[in-house]
C-alpha cells in the first residue's frame, strides 16, 4: 500500500475510512506530515464526505412515508406473508378476469389467466401446507371472533364454511393483508391430516364467473367470483373430491 | 429488541442510502418498502450475530440491482458492470447542463458499482468487509471501486462550499 514512501489512493482511502490498525495508521501519518499531496488528498476525501453528508443526510429526519410505515405496522412475521403474495397475485389477477368480464361479459376464465392462477394457488398451497408451528393465527376454537374479525375487516360478512360432511374441519384463519386490501384466510384438514385452503378476497368488479379447476402434480384447484368477493380452493384431492366441497363452499358463502 | 422494533430503528438509514443510490425520492421509497417487506417475510434468514442494517442493505440492493437488471435488459445481455453510468437512475445530462460542483449529480454520474460502494462506505461508515458481503465481491474489489469512485468525484466535484465551473478540457 505504501511504495517508496508514498502512500497510494487505495492507503489513503482506507485510512481516512477507519480501516487501518493501529500500527499502519501511524505510519500513513507520519508520512503524511511530509507528503503534501498526500495531505491535500486527504483533505479532499473529507470535503467528498462533508458533501455527501451535507446532501443526504437531511433524508434522516425526514417523516417515515405512511406505506413503509404501514409495511412494516400490517406485517405478520413469516410465511404468511408470501401467502399473502400469491393471494395478492390471485386477486390481482381475479380483478384483471373481472375486467375482461366487464369488457366482453365472458363467464369464464381465459386459459391462460386460469394457468396463472393456478399457479398462484398451488404455489401458495404449497408454502402453507408445510407449515407445522403455526398454521394459522387464529385457531378454529375461537371460531365466533375469527369470523367476526375478518367480516370486519373485509367489510363483507365473511364464514368459514362448515365441511365436515366433506371430512374437512377447520383449523383456523388469518388475516391477510394484500396490499391495502384485507383478505381472509382459513385452513381446513381431514383425518388424514391433509389440509385444504380457502382464500376469500375482495372483488372490486362485483362480477361473476363459474367456478374453474384444475389439477397439476397432486394438487386440485377450484376458484370463481361472486359478486362481492373471489374464493380460492387448494387441495391434494381428485377432482371428484373437490367438487362437492366447492359447491358447499360456494352454498355456504354466497347466501350468507 | 424484537426484530420489527429493532428493523424501525433503520429505516432512516435505509432511505437515506436509497435516496443516494436512486436520485429519486419516490423510486427510493418504494424500494425501501420492498425491502421492508421482504425482510420480514424473510426475517427467519437473519442471522442475529451480524448486523442487521447490513442484512438489510444486502436485501435492498439486490432488489435495486436485480430491478435495474430487468429493466436494462430488454433483449439485450448487460452484465452489472457493463451498466453505464447514470443509467440506473435519469438520462446522462449532456456535458453542457451538468449541475455544477453538485455532489448528487457527480454521485448519480457514477457507474452503479461505484455509487453503491462509495455511499456504504463514505455515507454510511461501514467497514469494507461488510461492505464486501453487501455487494457480493472480494474486498480488493471494494477498494478499487471505491478509489474509482473519488478519483472521478475529484474530476466532477470540487468539494469546496462554493460551486465552481467544472474545468473544460
Amino acid at each position: 500500500m505504501i511504495k517508496q514512501g508514498k502512500i497510494d489512493d487505495w492507503a489513503l482511502g482506507a485510512y481516512a475510512d477507519g480501516e487501518l490498525s493501529g500500527d499502519a495508521a501511524a505510519e500513513i501519518e507520519a508520512l503524511l506530515r511530509d507528503d503534501p499531496d498526500a495531505q491535500l488528498a486527504l483533505a479532499e476525501l473529507k470535503r467528498q464526505k462533508a458533501a455527501l453528508k451535507r446532501a443526504f443526510d437531511p433524508v434522516l429526519a425526514e417523516t417515515i412515508p405512511p406505506p413503509i410505515k404501514s409495511a412494516v405496522a400490517g406485517a405478520r412475521l413469516g410465511h404468511w406473508r408470501q401467502v399473502a403474495r400469491r393471494v395478492l397475485v390471485i386477486g390481482a389477477l381475479a380483478a384483471a378476469l373481472a375486467l375482461v368480464v366487464h369488457a366482453v361479459d365472458l363467464r369464464e376464465l381465459t386459459s391462460s389467466q386460469a394457468t396463472s392462477m393456478v399457479n398462484a394457488v398451488r404455489s401458495a398451497h404449497a408454502v402453507y401446507g408445510s407449515e407445522i408451528r403455526h398454521p394459522v393465527e387464529v385457531a378454529a376454537d375461537q371460531r365466533d371472533h375469527l369470523m367476526t374479525w375478518l367480516s370486519k375487516r373485509l367489510g363483507q360478512p365473511i364464514n368459514a364454511p362448515d365441511l365436515m360432511h366433506h371430512g374437512y374441519q377447520l383449523v383456523g384463519g388469518r388475516l391477510l393483508s394484500l396490499g391495502e386490501k384485507p383478505a381472509a384466510y382459513f385452513m381446513y384438514e381431514n383425518a388424514r391430516k391433509q389440509r385444504m385452503s380457502l382464500y376469500i378476497m375482495t372483488n372490486p368488479e362485483h362480477r361473476d364467473t363459474a367456478f374453474r379447476m384444475e389439477e397439476a402434480d397432486g394438487i386440485m384447484t377450484c376458484y370463481w367470483l361472486d359478486g362481492p368477493l373471489g374464493y380460492a380452493l387448494a387441495g391434494e384431492m381428485t377432482r371428484a373430491e373437490m367438487e362437492p366441497i366447492a359447491h358447499a363452499v360456494y352454498e355456504a358463502l354466497d347466501r350468507t | 429488541m424484537s426484530f420489527k422494533t429493532e428493523l424501525v430503528t433503520h429505516i432512516p438509514f435505509l432511505r437515506r442510502f436509497a435516496r443516494a443510490l436512486t436520485g429519486d425520492q419516490a423510486l427510493a421509497d418504494d424500494l425501501v418498502q420492498d425491502c421492508i417487506e421482504r425482510a420480514l417475510r424473510k426475517h427467519e434468514l437473519y442471522d442475529p450475530e451480524r448486523p442487521m442494517r447490513a442484512w438489510l442493505y444486502t436485501i435492498l440492493r439486490n432488489l435495486h440491482v436485480s430491478g435495474r437488471r430487468s429493466e436494462l435488459r430488454r433483449g439485450l445481455s448487460i452484465g452489472l458492470d457493463d451498466i453505464p453510468s447514470g443509467a440506473d437512475s435519469v438520462p446522462p445530462r449532456q456535458e453542457d447542463r451538468l449541475a455544477l460542483g453538485d455532489i448528487e449529480e457527480a454521485v448519480r454520474r457514477l457507474p452503479l458499482v461505484q455509487r453503491e460502494v462509495l455511499l456504504l462506505v463514505v455515507l454510511d461508515e461501514m467497514s469494507y468487509r461488510d461492505v464486501a458481503e453487501i455487494t457480493g465481491v472480494p474486498i480488493g474489489t471494494v477498494m478499487s471501486r471505491l478509489s474509482r469512485a473519488r478519483s472521478f468525484l475529484r474530476q466532477e466535484f470540487d468539494g469546496d462550499k462554493e460551486p465552481r465551473l467544472r474545468r473544460v478540457k
